[in-house]
């Protein structure tokens, strides 16, 4: 982690959080999404683009928040998790920032009872701390396993 | 004289007369024209005859007179011969101054006076006259002797210059030529025609006045005469006559109205006979002599005869026997007077001697001219109301007898009465029994005598309490008119007072009026605000509009803002993927996002200060809403203020009004007051007559002698109870205003006698009452 690297910083209910850009494919505005039957829980369902069908989940009900009503001002980011590429509903897409490896904290120092296999780290901009997610650790391998089934 | 002719003149029939009086005129005016004709004819011949012998004369003397001037007295001669031979009858004469003839157509004449051949005197004076003035006489002279009859003309023969030579000039008539010019044919021929036209005349004479009396007697005379008859007729009492003439002439005209006369006079008397007939009552007429002229069968059946064998033949007396045919029979007395006599009660017999009472009327028949003629009777049968009234005589005697009865137990109650009235009601009067009316009259006289005396104990009594009463209205009185006084004192302040309220209602109207028209400015003005307020309104709406299109504005710039982001985001991305080639892309990126970032903060701003403003034309609108809320509060407020002035302008000026006639009221009030002062000072003195009539009453009372129940001594009442228990039996139950004036003078006067002003109070009252 010697490297300075960019991380795309999107906020979800006013919490700020950052994924590595080469882990992102694409940032697109909300549109419609088309559901499908027997989806696990997060998944909402799938979207057209350009010709590509992608699944599509709400992080939000990952992260156990409370529902919102979707805008055309929410932001689906287009990335790769484990090797798929998925939509990943995200309340307002923010920045890029560049990280150095120092303005990163590792998260075992984060309070034990905080879930962390999918927190990458703690970055700390300025006054701001933005967390930082392992991407391809964000989904459980059961639930990538019900995604294979669709 | 006059008499006579008179006499003859009524005598003379109408026709004699007209043919005298025509006889007269005619022949007056034919022997007027007779005469006239004659003589005018006679001096026309005369005057011919006249001029003849001038003209002869003139002749002679033209011829002769140069013969006498140069002395040839043979060519004179001749001359006169001549005329004496071509004129027959003609005499000429020439005299001299000495009326002795020189020549003369007669010769034998020469030489003698002239006078013995002039016969009248007249003629001898005119010649006389024409030798002394040497005048010609300017007429011919007329001589007739037997049966000779000649016309003189005389000529005085003047002395011209042609005879001076043998006459000398001295004298101024030398002579005279006297012309005798026979005139007997003349006369004869006149004679004849006058004898003619008198014949004539004679026979026009006769004619006339027969045709003038055929036809006078055709016209006039005959139709009087039949007129004559015929009124003698009717004034001999036959009017069936009839006159038919149907000229439309006066005397046609006089016939006809006479024919209308007779026709009424007819008329008249069949109403007179309907009349007559009319009567059903018993009736009968009488001549003068009392002899029945006329009876209708309601008189024959009466006196029981028949109307055919009395008529004319007996008296009114033989036929009803009537016992007053001698003391006042009414038709007797009637046609004396002249005047009817009506209702004389008469007892008649009739013809089997039976008496019937008759009411007898009577009444005189005259004519025209006031001439008793007669006398008729009307008759009425009473014996049924004679009947009744011997009936009604009887019950009259028994009913005098009651009377009488009546009459003595009246005057014996009239005595009892009679000591009643002197004051003495110790005796009683006495009942017969009878039990009729007039004891019931004396029980109840007794019961009355009871009562009165009863009542006049009580009189007494009370005419002393009327006395001490009196005493105390008196003092009431008093008291009364001190507080009137006192009233009219209050009232006049009150009346100030209210002249003072009047002024300041008025001066408040005035404050009031002028609050009106202040408040209405103020509705003026409040109104022009409210279309302020709208305005500003509408302006704020507008504002309110423009900020929601700039928010719109602001949504399509943020929505641009977001894509640029999302660009930028993603250039980062593609930039980042690419590596140390995409370094200088990436810068780029950044730069984007960056301006996407502040772009989106600034829009952000934009969009709070918009929706800042949005809020705050918001607000402003909700003022400007309260604000118009405000203002038409204000508006209506300051109406209902004016309104609300208005009625209390409205209410001032009727307040002032009501004001104004509470203080008339008072005014008048004060008059009342006034009048109620003087009908106190005219209480007092009724008081005081009251206080003399009572003790009068009181008097007057003692005079009376009471029986049995004794003339009691008048107990010294209790004044004041007996008063009260008067008040309550005079007006039932007391006024309710009483009480609390009581209650009031109880308060005030505690320690006071309060019966004692209770009664002043009550009389108050009840003079008020009065």
């Amino acid at each position: 982690m010697s490297e300075i690297k960019q991380y795309v910083i999107f906020s979800l209910n006013e919490q700020v959080y950052g994924i590595e850009i080469l882990k992102i494919k694409e940032v697109v505005s909300y549109r419609k999404i088309t559901p499908l039957p027997n989806m696990i829980g997060f998944t909402k369902g799938i979207i057209n683009l350009r010709g590509i069908v992608l699944p599509v989940f709400d992080l939000r009900e990952k992260f156990n928040l409370s529902e919102t009503t979707y805008t055309p001002f929410h932001i689906i980011i287009v990335m790769e998790i484990s090797g798929r590429i998925m939509g990943v509903i995200v309340d307002e897409i923010s920045d890029v920032v560049e990280l150095l490896p120092e303005e990163v904290q590792a998260p075992s120092n984060l309070p034990p009872d905080v879930q962390a296999e999918y927190i990458k780290g703690i970055g700390k901009k300025e006054y701001e701390l933005i967390v930082l997610l392992d991407v391809d650790r964000l989904l459980s391998p059961e639930e990538l396993e019900s995604l294979d089934a669709t | 004289m006059i008499n006579w002719i008179h006499e003859l003149q009524k005598r003379t029939s109408l026709r004699a007369k007209i043919l005298v009086a025509t006889i007269v005129v005619v022949a007056g005016f034919t022997g007027v024209f007779l005469y006239q004709t004659v003589s005018f004819h006679t001096e026309s011949a005369l005057n011919q005859v006249a001029e003849s012998s001038q003209g002869l004369l003139k002749n002679t003397y033209s011829a002769i007179k140069y013969p006498m001037s140069v002395g040839d007295s043979k060519t004179v001669e001749k001359q006169l011969k001549d005329i004496k031979d071509h004129m027959e009858g003609v005499e000429v004469y020439i005299s001299d101054f000495q009326q002795v003839l020189h020549y003369a157509s007669e010769e034998d004449r020469i030489h003698t006076s002239i006078i013995h051949y002039l016969w009248e005197k007249e003629t001898q004076r005119a010649l006389a006259d024409a030798l002394g003035t040497g005048l010609s006489p300017n007429q011919s002279f007329t001589e007739i002797r037997n049966d000779e009859a000649f016309l003189v003309t005389i000529k005085p023969l003047l002395n011209e210059r042609p005879c001076h030579h043998c006459h000398g000039a001295s004298k101024k008539v030398l002579g005279a030529m006297v012309v005798k010019h026979p005139v007997k044919e003349v006369y004869a021929s006149l004679a004849a025609a006058r004898n003619r036209l008198i014949i004539f005349s004679v026979v026009e004479i006769i004619g006339i006045i027969l045709v003038i009396n055929f036809l006078f007697n055709r016209l006039v005379t005959r139709r009087i005469k039949t007129l004559a008859e015929k009124t003698g007729q009717v004034s001999a009492g036959d009017i069936t006559v009839e006159v038919h003439d149907d000229s439309q002439d006066s005397i046609g005209k006089l016939s006809q109205n006479f024919d209308q006369m007779i026709r009424n006079i007819r008329d008249r008397m069949e109403y007179a006979n309907s009349l007559k007939l009319g009567i059903s009552e018993p009736f009968f007429m009488v001549d003068p002599d009392m002899k029945l002229t006329y009876m209708n069968d309601a008189a024959a059946k009466l006196s029981g005869v028949r109307s055919e064998n009395v008529l004319g033949k007996k008296t009114c007396e033989e036929v009803f026997k009537s016992d007053m045919c001698h003391t006042g029979c009414p038709v007797k007395k009637a046609m004396e007077t002249g005047e009817a006599t009506v209702g004389h009660r008469v007892t008649t017999k009739n013809a089997e001697g039976k008496e019937v009472p008759i009411m007898a009327s009577g009444a005189a028949l005259r004519d025209s001219a006031g001439k008793i003629l007669g006398g008729f009777e009307v008759l009425r049968d009473i014996s049924k109301e004679v009947e009744a009234e011997s009936v009604l005589r009887d019950s009259y005697l028994k009913e005098e007898e009651a009377k009488k009865n009546l009459q003595h137990r009246v005057e014996s109650l009239s005595d009892i009465l009679r000591g009643v009235a002197g004051g003495d009601f110790t005796v009683k009067a006495e009942m017969s029994g009878e039990n009729d009316a007039m004891d019931q009259l004396v029980q109840r006289t007794n019961e009355t005598l009871d009562h009165m005396e009863e009542l006049i104990g009580q009189t007494k009594r009370a005419a002393l309490t009327v006395v001490m009463g009196v005493r105390h209205i008196s003092e009431g009185n008093q008291e009364l008119s001190q507080r009137t006084q006192q009233q009219a004192a209050t009232v006049e302040e009150t009346s100030a007072t209210v002249e003072q309220l009047v002024s300041n209602i008025n001066q408040n109207a005035t404050n009031t009026q002028r609050a009106d028209s202040l408040s209405k400015e103020a509705v003026a003005v409040a109104m022009e605000g409210g279309d302020t307020v709208e305005k500003t309104a509408q302006a704020m709406n507008g504002m309110s509009e423009s900020s929601r299109k700039i928010v719109e504005m602001m949504d399509l710039i943020n929505e641009i803002t977001f894509q640029t982001n999302l660009l930028s985001i993603n250039a980062a991305v593609e930039a980042a993927r690419a590596g140390e080639q995409g370094r200088g892309f990436a810068v780029v990126a950044n730069e984007v996002r960056n301006l996407a970032k502040r772009s989106s903060e600034a829009s952000k701003d934009i969009q709070n200060l918009v929706r800042d403003i949005m809020d705050q034309v918001n607000t402003g609108k909700e003022w400007v809403a309260q604000l118009e809320n405000g203002f038409k509060k204000i508006v209506q407020t300051i109406k209902q203020v004016s309104d609300a002035l208005s009625e209390v302008s409205l209410a001032t000026r009727e307040g002032s009004r009501g004001v104004e006639q509470i203080g008339q009221a008072v005014d008048e009030m004060g008059g009342v007051i006034e009048h109620n002062a003087s009908l106190v000072d005219e209480l007092a003195g009724a008081t005081e007559q009251l206080n003399e009539k009572a003790g009068l009453l009181q008097s007057m009372t003692d005079k009376f002698k009471l029986g049995d129940q004794g003339d009691m001594e008048v107990e010294e009442l209790n004044f004041k109870k007996s008063y009260q228990v008067q008040k309550k039996d005079r007006r039932g139950t007391e006024p309710p205003t009483i009480k609390p004036l009581r209650d009031e003078l109880a308060t005030q006067h505690p320690i006071e006698d309060k019966p004692d002003d209770l009664i002043e109070k009550e009389l108050d009252e009840g003079f008020e009452e009065f």
